[in-house]
């Protein structure tokens, strides 16, 4: 126990999506950038118990594919023992919509404690740069893996350039994500 | 002489608030004056004062700056790679090679001093050439090297002999050395003339540092002209600023709890501060980079 825990909330805020529509109106910015969409897309959460997770699943199928938004998907665990739902829809605004539904799913379903960030997929030179989602702060930041390192300048100039249209999140809150398996 | 002239297409907007900022400096100026001599206050000894330390600072910005600083004159075979790359940038803009100086500390930074054109001098920290990258490192000398093309330190040096002069006033009053000049007039009018100073030492202030601040802007728009490539400056100034430094290293999966969330971020924001700031933020120069990297168009 350090002696500053009595500065921590008690409580984690709540996760919202509501903030996730306001991705889509800003790519037109992001293509003057050099960034193209790519509709890849997924939701990444602590893992559950086994048979919630195949409840999640079967869920998850019809919820996915009975959306007016097609797209092939994809489930799989990562290192960390988190679960990606990864989401190839024809857009990014049909993957916003996807990755919505999905979200919502998991937050109806009672793991909203679970829940940790969706993650978008545009490409610069053949390069992924991911704008992450933080479900709890409700906000987007930008993340461009080159190797093992991140174009941090990057990511900066592209905070720039959306954060008036885009709530992005603090410099201190822009944590990676290594190996987004999309 | 440069056979080269290099034209640089202009800011007219930035060019407009550097020369109105001037104006209003030189009225400023000439309305103390002017105050000071319908008071009858013998001026001429002060001003002289001035202008001698002026012109000592001056005539030997380089010296004081390079003795001040630590910096340490470097040959090219002491240096190669910095010598090569200021090389480069003289030969691109027809300036003539400035000396070139390390000064021997961790904080990453940069500065070019000299009266003139062929007095000046270039200075790198260690810190810098260990942190930025080769384009990095072009794009903040080719800012220092636009000082020099822009005689930045004759423009400032002028541009703060009032301030200079206000402060010597002020320093004479606390001092009792005005006395001397005194004669007839009453201590009325003395008090008038130390809270004049005092205003005209403040308000020249402002407008040096509003100087200060638009010759670096114009400073980094040289920078981004002579790379061709605005994004090495902005990259440049990220890692100068410490920014980057602010952005997490730990992979979010691998925080436990999710209590990074309540990590009390930095508070941010302007403050009256930047009024007295002799660099623009960082974020306007941000802005104005990414605002000739779009006209300048992208790889």
């Amino acid at each position: 126990m350090g002696f500053l825990d009595f500065l921590k909330p008690r409580k984690l805020p709540p996760p919202t999506i509501e903030a996730l529509f306001k991705l889509p109106p800003v790519g037109v910015t992001m293509e003057q950038l050099g960034l193209q969409p790519t509709g890849m897309s997924g939701v990444c959460f602590r893992s559950i118990g086994a048979r919630d997770f195949e409840q999640m699943k079967v869920d998850m199928v019809n919820i996915l594919n009975n959306n007016s938004f097609p797209a092939h998907y994809e489930v799989s665990k990562d290192e960390y023992g988190f679960t990606w739902v990864v989401i190839d829809s024809n857009s990014m605004s049909d993957g916003v919509s996807n990755v919505y539904l999905a979200s919502q799913l998991l937050l109806e379903g009672g793991f909203g404690d679970h829940i940790l960030v969706a993650v978008f997929r545009f490409d610069k030179a053949d390069q992924p740069v991911y704008w992450i989602y933080n479900y709890r702060r409700a906000r987007f930041y930008p993340f461009a893996p080159r190797g093992k390192e991140r174009d941090a300048a990057l990511e900066y100039r592209l905070r720039m350039l959306v954060m008036e249209a885009l709530p992005v999140d603090t410099l201190d809150y822009w944590f990676p994500i290594w190996g987004i398996p999309f | 002489m440069n056979e080269r002239v290099i034209r640089w297409p202009r800011d007219v907007g930035l060019s407009l608030r550097m020369f109105l900022t001037m104006v209003i400096l030189g009225a400023v100026y000439l309305g103390f004056l002017s105050v000071l001599y319908w008071l009858g206050v013998d001026i001429t000894m002060l001003i002289i004062i001035a202008a001698v330390m002026m012109g000592i600072q001056y005539f030997f910005s380089d010296k004081l700056v390079l003795a001040s600083s630590g910096a340490r004159i470097v040959s090219p075979e002491e240096a190669p790679r910095l010598h090569a790359i200021v090389d480069r940038i003289c030969a691109e803009t027809g300036l003539p090679k400035p000396r070139v100086a390390i000064v021997p500390t961790d904080v990453p930074n940069a500065f070019a001093t000299g009266r003139s054109q062929s007095h000046s001098v270039i200075a790198a920290t260690q810190g810098l050439l260990n942190r930025l990258n080769e384009d990095e490192i072009v794009a903040v000398l080719a800012h220092e090297l636009s000082h020099v093309k822009n005689r930045d330190v004759a423009v400032m040096t002028i541009a703060s002999f009032l301030s200079t002069v206000a402060y010597y006033f002020i320093m004479s009053f606390m001092y009792g050395g005005f006395n001397r000049n005194r004669e007839e007039k009453n201590t009325g009018g003395l008090f008038i003339v130390y809270i004049l100073s005092m205003v005209v030492y403040v308000v020249s202030l402002l407008l040096t540092r509003l100087l200060s601040r638009y010759r670096e802007l114009a400073a980094d728009r040289g920078s981004a002209l002579i790379t061709g490539r605005p994004s090495w400056l902005i990259s440049a100034l990220l890692k100068i600023s410490g920014q980057m430094e602010r952005i997490p290293s730990r992979d979010l999966r691998s925080e436990e709890g999710l209590n990074q969330f309540f990590i009390v971020p930095a508070l941010a924001g302007g403050s009256i501060m930047e009024l007295f700031a002799t660099h623009p933020t960082l974020e306007k120069r941000i802005r104005q980079l990414e605002r000739m990297e779009k006209t300048m168009g992208y790889q």
